[in-house]
């Protein structure tokens, strides 16, 4: 069909749908000079800002458990984005940046802003010479979106940016609090771990929204509180970092932390004192606990103490119990009638399941039973 | 295969009596090429390792011209060495040159698995070191990283590219800056709105190839389709060589067409393909003879395959029971793996298949193909035909005949296998619909500079997005300007997005049992409507358009529900009006409103109207494309139709709809569902009585303007289809049977006969 009718085509397209109103666009060919109060203009498209907080500093010892006891805090640079969409894809391109470094006796806090589209070059150039020579970055979620959409723009404009080391509080963060606190998004992190209230706050899914509303009127009086919202969002980073620390510090006041998480980060940064955390969450009917704690008494040199945890978790039916107890008896002891009968319970219950990792273990589970039946007629 | 099944066959006077066409088709033989001079040594060692020491004529061809750069489509039946005809011009490539890539496009995912283990095979034998990766929905993310940077074929299927690569595509760097070939296999499956959308896709593949600096050589392998080259050139919208002489060799193939006996004449009902087909099947397999069974819908296949293993359960051959498998969407996919293997290795003598296996899945060799019904269209009648067949071994393909108009059509004309080339392939990538999301789309990949072109050009298009919202135009550049992700919302395999989950809420269950358009929702899924799934009975408890849910529950009930939609036209724009065929044909823009306000309660077997119902929904609009045929006074056709006594002509109108509805698909390839159909007495915008075929997509798919090419066509046909039927009175296999809701005819008029006469009146004036 030739293209030609399309316009015509499109008239009528657009008068069966209801809300079509064409909406006025702004169009600028030039540049447009924005007054943005509080930032400067530093490209054609590009605004900055920086605010030094006295008083706000690193804590005076390191846990080790995050990055190492020797880290310089002076190094860090705490980073994050506004976007203008929350899927990653090439299609969204970031707008702010914001970073935060410990200067002065203080925190400074800057803001890069990009007024429209033809300026992200220069905006993306600007993240880049800030970002670069950082030897160490924090942020909350950054390895698998910020970082991966600053680079996927950065192909699109022809640069190239190298990432330094990076440390991403959502994992650890996800691990201790999922269980107390569902999502955990930086603003529940905040209402609940941080208890910081944020007041007439723009939400951030807002966001881009509120972007693009500013995009077609050139109103800088809507940019204010996506500014509110990012700034708070680089401090509340720096201060969940602080806290971080403090809880591997003294694990013991690990509030709505979960236990098992906690024991397991700890042991394996090499912290014996895991141990108590995954007893404690064991004992409270953690049966995952119970297995972490039986392996790594296992580890250890423990068997007694692992053989009476693994009796004890044997009612729970679990395959994976079964295989412990029938290799304990099998290796440790040699008593092969014992290691069958726990060999097979563990086949059974096993046997019904799907999927690749039950298959090998029912494999696994049936050269081991098939072996001790040899050694048994023997 | 053994001759004996086929002595005993032609000895079965009552099978014979209903064999409407034997034919024998000869074999023939190959055609060959040796290598060429500058096949890479690595290659050669492979292919001879594996017994294979030239090429078939087909496979030579295609190498010389991909390896000067040019497209090509090839035509590749079943059994013809398709796999290596594209893999060796790529291989070559690839190991010529250790930068450059290539990507596989399946139609399936099904398809792509198969795929990989194919090239496996070639790949490990040569030990030649190219890194093929599958990249789709499956493949778990921690493969993904080094499939894109590794992977030198990546293969995918158009869903994946267009929803997980492209609008990722920086990812790709290395992939795209360096990809020279793409290789699109089974291209005839791409028609209608996956064509459309496909077509789409290309352009947003090659938008991006150009970005990165590359312009890859495109491979097509189709079926046998009656417009290979103009489909491919369709979809890549550039120039392709047709490769169509196919050099390998073939057995002879017994082709048989068969009509099962009257069940009842006068009604014109015969003897049902389930039944018929697990009979003989039956024979077959009792015979020794390897068979795959193909039935047009999944509840038939677990019928039949139940059947004939019901059958078999005491019947023992060469000491061991037959295995009879079936085979459908549906399966996980280990099991289908499974059956594939068996029907490799020879473990499982019969498959009862939808035509999930007509696609070039690997099976090997069978000996008797079956086809229970025509499958829609002769391409894939000839798909499922090759099916059966060795490249040198003796087959049989036989073709149960249903009661429907269409397969009647075909046992009246059995040339039709022999002569007639299959259907055509249509689509129409510039549907506004379809193209505007694919604009959204590649705005999203990647910002348009002004007079930048799409298919065509695209700044009205731009103009109305950014009217919209989502996209925004500053210094001479198009940006995507909305947060969503676009190609998230859009599924290439319909025209629209909006589908109705049904959920099955039987004692508080909460459990999805299927899907629906939502146009065809409204006709169906109504309020206290009956709803069939898998012989399951439900009632719609409530239809909820809003939040896309229809929740059902299990019923027991004796009459089934059937909406009565009125329907109205508006014609919004004509392109073409011409005279023609004794009548005025116009092609255009429409308009279709929907309103379904009661529907019908119709007992089971008797189809007794035992009530009615109401319906509360909002109409549907659908804006589409219509092939108008106007009874113009001025015309012959319209004055024959004047003629008609006033009672009948609203019925012949709709019947003669109705009909030619039900034939086109013999000449466009296309399901009888894609067309729409509604007639008016006096229509008002024309002023005369006039009969509407449309495009059931909304924007159309290139049906309707196919439509109008094919009328007179499609004319003859349904005048035949009526002139041939036995009945008196017209039946399911003409023009449909007299329903209860028809006008009452005086005892002096013969409906059949008015319509047999007015068609054969309209046929003469053409």
């Amino acid at each position: 069909m030739p293209r030609t009718g399309l316009s015509s085509r499109l008239k009528q397209l657009r008068t069966i749908r209801e809300h079509a109103v064409p909406q006025k666009y702004n169009e600028a060919e030039a540049p447009q000079v924005l007054c943005i109060p509080g930032f400067s203009k530093i490209g054609d498209y590009t605004y900055y800002r920086r605010e030094h907080f006295g008083g706000l500093s690193p804590p005076r010892n390191l846990s080790g458990l995050l990055l190492s006891a020797q880290q310089d805090p002076g190094e860090l640079l705490f980073f994050d984005l506004e976007t203008s969409g929350l899927s990653s894809g090439a299609g969204t391109l970031a707008f702010l940046a914001g970073f935060g470094c410990y200067r002065e006796n203080g925190f400074l806090l800057e803001q890069f802003f990009l007024s429209d589209y033809p300026g992200e070059a220069e905006f993306l150039e600007r993240i880049r010479r800030r970002l670069e020579p950082a030897p160490f970055l924090v942020s909350y979620n950054g390895k698998s979106f910020d970082a991966s959409l600053l680079k996927t723009r950065a192909v699109l404009q022809g640069i190239n940016f190298n990432f330094s080391r990076h440390l991403d509080l959502l994992y650890i963060s996800r691990r201790l609090w999922r269980d107390a606190l569902g999502s955990c998004s930086l603003g529940n992190i905040e209402r609940n771990i941080l208890h910081l209230k944020r007041d007439g706050d723009l939400p951030g899914r807002d966001v881009p929204e509120r972007w693009f509303s500013f995009l077609r009127s050139s109103d800088p009086g809507l940019l204010g509180d996506i500014f509110r919202h990012h700034r708070q969002d680089i401090l509340s980073l720096e201060m969940l970092w602080k806290s971080l620390e403090e809880l591997l510090l003294n694990p013991n006041r690990r509030g709505a932390a979960d236990p098992r998480a906690l024991g397991l980060h700890l042991l394996s940064r090499g912290d014996y004192r895991g141990e108590e955390f995954l007893r404690m969450a064991w004992e409270k009917g953690d049966f995952r606990a119970g297995r972490l704690l039986a392996l790594h008494l296992k580890r250890k040199g423990d068997n007694d103490e692992a053989l009476s945890l693994w009796l004890r978790m044997a009612a729970w039916d679990d395959p994976g119990v079964y295989e412990e107890l029938a290799k304990h008896y099998e290796h440790r002891e040699g008593r092969c009638d014992e290691a069958l009968h726990w060999a097979r319970l563990g086949m059974n219950a096993v046997a019904g399941d799907r999927g690749v990792r039950s298959e090998l273990r029912i494999k696994e589970f049936h050269r081991r039973i098939s072996r001790l039946e040899r050694k048994l007629q023997r | 295969m053994e001759d004996a099944i086929l002595r005993t066959l032609k000895a079965d006077r009552d099978f014979m009596e209903q064999v409407v066409r034997w034919e024998t088709i000869p074999a023939r033989e190959g055609r060959y090429q040796d290598f060429p001079p500058d096949l890479d040594p690595r290659l050669t060692e492979v292919l001879s390792r594996r017994g294979i020491t030239r090429l078939y004529s087909h496979q030579g061809r295609t190498y010389q011209q991909v390896r000067q750069g040019r497209n090509v489509v090839v035509v590749t039946p079943t059994a013809s060495g398709k796999t290596l005809s594209y893999n060796l011009p790529v291989l070559q490539g690839l190991l010529e040159n250790p930068e450059s890539r290539g990507l596989y496009l399946f139609p399936t995912k099904a398809l792509s698995q198969d795929q990989q283990s194919a090239l496996n095979e070639i790949m490990l034998a040569g030990e030649v070191g190219i890194k093929i990766s599958t990249y789709d929905g499956d493949t778990p993310s921690s493969v993904r990283v080094s499939a894109r940077d590794e992977g030198r074929i990546i293969i995918s299927n158009p869903d994946m590219l267009h929803s997980g690569v492209l609008p990722n595509h920086p990812k790709w760097i290395r992939f795209f800056s360096s990809l020279s070939f793409v290789v699109i296999d089974e291209v005839h499956s791409y028609r209608g709105v996956f064509g459309s959308h496909m077509t789409n896709v290309i352009r947003r593949l090659k938008r991006i190839a150009r970005f990165y600096g590359s312009d890859p050589v495109f491979i097509c392998c189709s079926a046998t389709i009656g417009n290979p080259g103009e489909l491919a050139e369709r979809i890549l919208e550039e120039e392709v060589v047709l490769i169509d002489e196919n050099g390998a060799p073939a057995g002879e193939k017994q082709l048989i067409l068969y009509n099962p006996p009257y069940v009842d004449k006068v009604q014109g009902i015969r003897r049902g393909t389930v039944n018929e087909s697990q009979r003989l099947a039956l024979k077959f397999i009792r015979g020794g003879v390897k068979t795959i069974v193909f039935a047009r819908s999944r509840l038939r296949v677990e019928l039949i395959a139940d059947y004939i293993n019901t059958a078999l359960a005491n019947h023992y051959l060469q000491g061991e029971i037959p295995k009879v498998e079936a085979y459908r969407g549906g399966y996980l996919p280990s099991e289908r793996r499974e059956i594939e293997r068996g029907l490799r290795n020879g473990s499982i003598m019969g498959v009862v298949s939808t035509n999930a296996l007509e696609l070039g899945i690997d099976i090997g060799g069978l000996d008797a193909s079956i086809m229970a019904g025509f499958p829609g269209s002769i391409a894939s009648s000839w798909q499922q035909a090759g099916r059966a067949g060795r490249s040198s071994a003796l087959s049989v393909a036989l073709m149960i005949a249903s009661s429907g108009p269409i397969d009647q059509y075909i046992m009246a004309h059995p040339e039709y296998f022999l002569s007639r080339p299959p259907e055509s392939a249509h689509l129409d990538p510039d549907n506004l619909y379809i193209l505007m999301d694919h604009i959204k789309c590649a705005v999203f990949e990647l910002p348009f500079s002004d007079g930048d072109e799409f298919g065509g050009p695209v700044e009205d298009l731009l103009a109305e997005l950014q009217s919209e919202g989502v996209v925004r135009h500053t210094g001479g550049k198009w940006y995507w300007a909305d947060r969503s992700y676009p190609s998230e919302e859009i599924s290439l395999r319909s025209a629209t997005a909006d589908n109705i989950v049904i959920v099955d809420t039987t004692k508080g269950a909460h459990r999805v049992i299927g899907e629906m358009d939502r146009p065809s929702a409204k006709e169906l899924i109504f309020d206290n409507a009956i709803y069939m799934h898998r012989g399951k009975q439900y009632v719609v408890k409530n239809l909820d358009i809003e939040n896309r849910r229809c929740y059902v529950e299990a019923s027991r009930v004796n009459y089934y529900t059937d909406a009565v939609v009125k329907t109205d036209i508006k014609i919004l724009q004509e392109d073409i009006r011409q005279e023609r065929d004794g009548v005025v044909l116009i092609l255009g823009d429409i308009l279709v409103r929907s309103q379904v306000a009661k529907f019908k309660k119709l007992r089971f077997h008797s189809h007794e109207n035992v009530g009615y119902g109401e319906i509360h929904l909002p109409e549907e609009q659908m804006h589409t494309r219509g092939a108008i045929i106007a009874f113009t006074p001025g015309t012959t056709t319209g004055q024959a139709f004047s003629r008609i006594p006033r009672e009948a002509q609203e019925q012949v109108i709709a019947r003669i709809g109705t009909l030619m509805k039900n034939v086109a698909p013999v000449f466009l390839l296309c399901d009888r569902n894609d067309l729409g159909v509604a007639e008016r007495l006096k229509d008002p915008h024309l002023g005369v009585p006039a009969l509407f075929l449309y495009d059931r997509y909304p924007g159309g798919t290139g049906l309707a303007d196919a439509l109008g090419e094919h009328l007179s066509a499609i004319l003859d046909a349904a005048e035949e289809v009526v002139r041939r039927c036995g009945c008196q009175e017209g039946c399911p296999s003409c023009i449909g049977p007299a329903e209860r809701d028809d006008a009452e005819l005086p005892d002096t008029m013969n409906r059949k006969t008015i319509i047999r006469d007015f068609l054969a009146a309209w046929r003469s004036s053409g």
